[in-house]
């Protein structure tokens, strides 16, 4: 076992240099408590990809259609009864009471809100080096260098960040290849970015928001990559993508409309 | 090995991923002493969380959100709205015990600062019993 000792008011004077590398010194194959990866759950055709999202905006585009939260969020429904909800059930004397509270909590967390961002994340391009203006998934927050500074909790979609550094870029590329091999580069880091927002007005129908421009490179794109969303509220947080909040699959049903995506597996 | 004033915090050259629990605090009352390992690895049985207070605010480290990968802390308290920190141990142990089949106490160490600190968010509630275990310094 190693033990270091770090004195409180040299983290409390910790500049921007050192936050980064703290920041990426925190890449690690377990994710910890109360956050999820790619890594740690199955994602199957059961949740929503990005080519179907993209082709649910045209069809509001072009028909007005919207659907309702319930829709949207009836796979996270699943998910939190299976890996939150029925496990407390199951494990009653594992502070039964604090994990009824927590189950609660969380899904009104995620049900309660107007919306989300929604980002897009793909496990079918393996990152080889960290790039200026690329975003990355890194332990559940969006990074990305961008006009000198490192932007961690970055939404595209607002030109915001939840903090950022000023770095150098040499400076970030030569910690990265300091403390990562290039495989454990390639598992820590996905490439990710929100691409758009989905909107829940008074009577909870879901309205999709794209920033056109980038949708025709969004739709060339591998079009099995799943996208996640991280709730409005939450934009603070620098790890909001933690949770990595599911959204149900569609497919054109025989009238030509989508329709919930149906399957006998379990998720 | 090289080493940095912020010890495992900052990992510096090496690709073994360890990852740190704050212990407790030197006599001096200054000085955290960590675990550094791999988390499945770990054995420890108490385990701390560190808060700044400024102004009778709570602060959270955005470095410790980050480095310590076994609370989560800022989603419980801002997001999920945990507001005791009696609460907020019994959730985090109740994880131990499921996901590690461990029992972990933890602690709060709650550290008095003169000015805003920086890389920080501030916690928006949170009280504290006094059966709860806190070093304020």
């Amino acid at each position: 076992m190693k033990y270091s000792e770090v004195k409180i008011s040299d983290l409390v004077d910790i500049d921007d240099l050192d936050m980064m590398k703290v920041i990426f010194s925190s890449g690690d194959y377990f994710p910890g408590f109360y956050r999820y990866t790619l890594g740690t759950q199955r994602v199957g055709d059961e949740s929503l990809s990005l080519n179907t999202l993209i082709w649910m905006y045209f069809e509001q585009k072009m028909t007005g259609k919207k659907l309702h939260k319930e829709y949207w969020l009836d796979l996270q429904h699943e998910i939190h009864d299976r890996d939150v909800a029925s496990e407390t059930a199951r494990n009653a004397r594992n502070f039964p009471s604090v994990r009824n509270k927590f189950s609660e909590k969380m899904m009104d967390w995620y049900f309660k809100g107007n919306g989300f961002d929604i980002a897009y994340q793909d496990i079918f391009s393996k990152v080889e080096c960290f790039e200026r203006d690329t975003t990355y998934y890194f332990m559940g927050s969006l990074i990305r260098y961008q006009n000198e500074k490192l932007h961690i909790g970055f939404n595209q979609f607002q030109s915001s960040s939840a903090l950022e550094l000023e770095v150098g870029f040499d400076k970030v590329q030569e910690y990265l290849n300091e403390i990562f091999s290039p495989k454990q580069l390639g598992d820590l880091f996905l490439y990710a970015d929100i691409v758009a927002q989905l909107k829940f007005g008074a009577d909870d129908l879901g309205e999709l928001i794209f920033n056109e421009d980038t949708l025709d490179a969004l739709l060339l794109k591998n079009s099995d990559i799943k996208v996640f969303g991280a709730p409005f509220h939450s934009q603070n947080l620098p790890m909001r993508f933690a949770k990595c909040i599911r959204f149900t699959n569609f497919k054109r049903g025989e009238s030509g409309e989508f329709e919930a995506w149906q399957s006998d597996q379990n998720w | 090995m090289e080493s940095s004033k912020l010890g495992n915090l900052i990992r510096i050259g090496s690709h073994e991923i360890l990852s740190c629990t704050l212990l407790g605090l030197n006599a001096d009352h200054d000085t955290m002493r960590f675990l550094d390992i791999n988390f499945r690895q770990a054995v420890e049985k108490v385990c701390g969380i560190l808060f700044y207070e400024y102004q009778n605010e709570l602060y959270y480290p955005i470095a410790m959100e980050f480095r310590l990968i076994d609370n989560n802390v800022l989603f419980l308290l801002n997001e999920l709205g945990i507001d005791s920190f009696y609460e907020l141990s019994q959730l985090l142990k109740s994880s131990f015990k499921r996901e590690e089949e461990r029992e972990v106490e933890f602690f709060a160490v709650i550290k008095k600062l003169d000015s805003l600190p920086k890389f920080s968010q501030k916690i928006e509630k949170l009280h504290f019993s006094t059966s709860d275990k806190v070093l304020r310094v």
